[in-house]
């Protein structure tokens, strides 16, 4: 699976904006060291908000999902 | 009588003209009040519109079209009004559907009628925007998410409070999402929908009940499909992960080896601390479990568990499941209407889904 890659910066600016109607960004930090901010592909696929349109051409990187110990289990 | 509302049009602009004797109106659909009663033949009084129908939620450019329905008792000689059959509730939720971009097919339109009507035969059915009181006692549904319209507008409805709020409980989803006939569908990334339905707010009991469908079958490790808060008295469920399902309500997780994540489920307790969770309206554990206490705010979301106060989510922990629908309800959940709500649903969903 492929995210989109983000900057710090990029990431401030995209969280919590809509990227179409009813649904907003979620940079999240991916699970490589030191960890990358990505967005997903689907949030770039659909987005409709003229502002963020440039989200389109991130540079794909390749998903590392982060290890996280459950702690209840 | 049917009006609609053309594209673009404000709803007030709607004016509803009798031909008949109409001797009452019993319910009146509508976007936004105040509708106009140009002329009444044979009455010359002016009608009161029974507002505790009226749709609230909408702002006036996001009205496509409106649905105005007439239910009359008219006995007069002329010809009555055909009453629709639907039930008022459903009629809410199919109008604010069209209003978000999806139009229902008949098919979902009947299922949508008859899904309402069963949960209210079982008593677990509740408007609770218009100022419904259940009551001690009497379970009521708090949101239930049916997903439906292949976008996200229409995905957000909650059934049980079809408004275009917060305050309605009405999904907000944030990352990615795949919206489709089967359901909604997170990303595994990052994908995850508040409700902003914060239980510990709603009653001072931990009676509770909540449950999903799922229409994909994965065994993850560590993700969680739903549910609230961190540390020791979690809220959430999880169809499969590392071959158990998974459930913590108010008390310590229970771990049951299933042999898919295909199905419906649902996990209900009482006050007195017996936990049910069902899979497929099949037990899979009843157990007397310590209680845990209502101490914390958090906010139940889906596609994942949050783990601070407000929204923050542990990053491992997005699910990529199909949802077809999702349910939180408190007070007691009988098992008789725990059985009706899963014969309800699965009935639903098997309409709908291919």
């Amino acid at each position: 699976m492929t995210v989109l890659l983000l900057t710090s910066s990029e990431a401030d600016q995209l969280r919590g904006q809509f990227y179409t109607e009813g649904v907003t960004f979620n940079p999240v930090q991916d699970g490589s060291t030191p960890p990358n901010w990505v967005i997903s592909q689907e949030e770039a696929n659909e987005c409709t908000n003229n502002e963020f349109m440039w989200v389109r051409d991130l540079p794909k990187i390749e998903w590392v999902k982060p290890i996280e110990e459950d702690e209840t289990n | 009588m049917i009006v609609f509302a053309k594209e673009g049009q404000s709803i007030v602009d709607v004016v509803l003209q009798f031909t008949g004797g109409l001797d009452s109106l019993m319910h009146i659909i509508a976007a936004n009040p105040p509708l106009t009663i140009e002329s009444y033949p044979g009455s010359g009084t002016p009608i009161f519109i029974d507002n505790s129908f009226v749709q609230q939620s909408a702002t006036l450019n996001e009205i496509r079209r409106r649905q105005i329905v007439i239910q009359s008792n008219d006995q007069s000689g002329v010809a009555p009004t055909p009453t629709p059959g639907v039930d008022p509730d459903a009629q809410i939720a199919i109008n604010y559907l069209d209003a978000q971009g999806y139009t229902p097919t008949a098919n979902v339109e009947n299922e949508i009628d008859t899904l309402i009507k069963a949960l209210k035969a079982a008593n677990i059915y509740s408007i609770h925007w218009d100022g419904y009181s259940a009551g001690a006692g009497v379970a009521i549904i708090d949101a239930l998410y049916l997903y439906l319209g292949n976008l996200s507008a229409p995905a957000a409805m909650n059934l049980a409070d079809p408004r275009d709020l917060d305050a309605a409980y009405r999904a907000s989803f944030t990352g990615g999402w795949s919206f489709s006939v089967n359901g909604a569908k997170g990303n595994g990334v990052n994908g995850y929908h508040r409700t902003f339905l914060t239980d510990s707010l709603l009653s001072a009991t931990t009676e509770r009940w909540f449950g999903f469908g799922s229409k994909s079958d994965t065994n993850p490790t560590a993700a969680v499909d739903g549910g609230k808060g961190a540390g020791g008295q979690l809220q959430r469920l999880q169809a499969r992960s590392s071959g158990n399902a998974l459930v913590e309500l108010y008390s310590p997780q229970q771990s049951i080896a299933v042999a898919n994540s295909l199905g419906n489920y649902l996990a209900y307790r009482n006050a007195a601390g017996f936990l049910y969770f069902d899979k497929n309206n099949v037990n899979l554990f009843t157990g007397s479990l310590p209680i845990g206490a209502l101490t914390t705010a958090n906010e139940y979301i889906v596609g994942a568990t949050n783990n601070s106060l407000t929204s923050t989510i542990s990053a491992g922990f997005y699910s990529d499941r199909i949802f077809t629908h999702w349910v939180f309800g408190r007070n007691y959940l009988s098992l008789a209407q725990a059985a009706a709500f899963n014969a309800a649903i699965s009935a639903f969903n098997s309409a709908i889904r291919p």
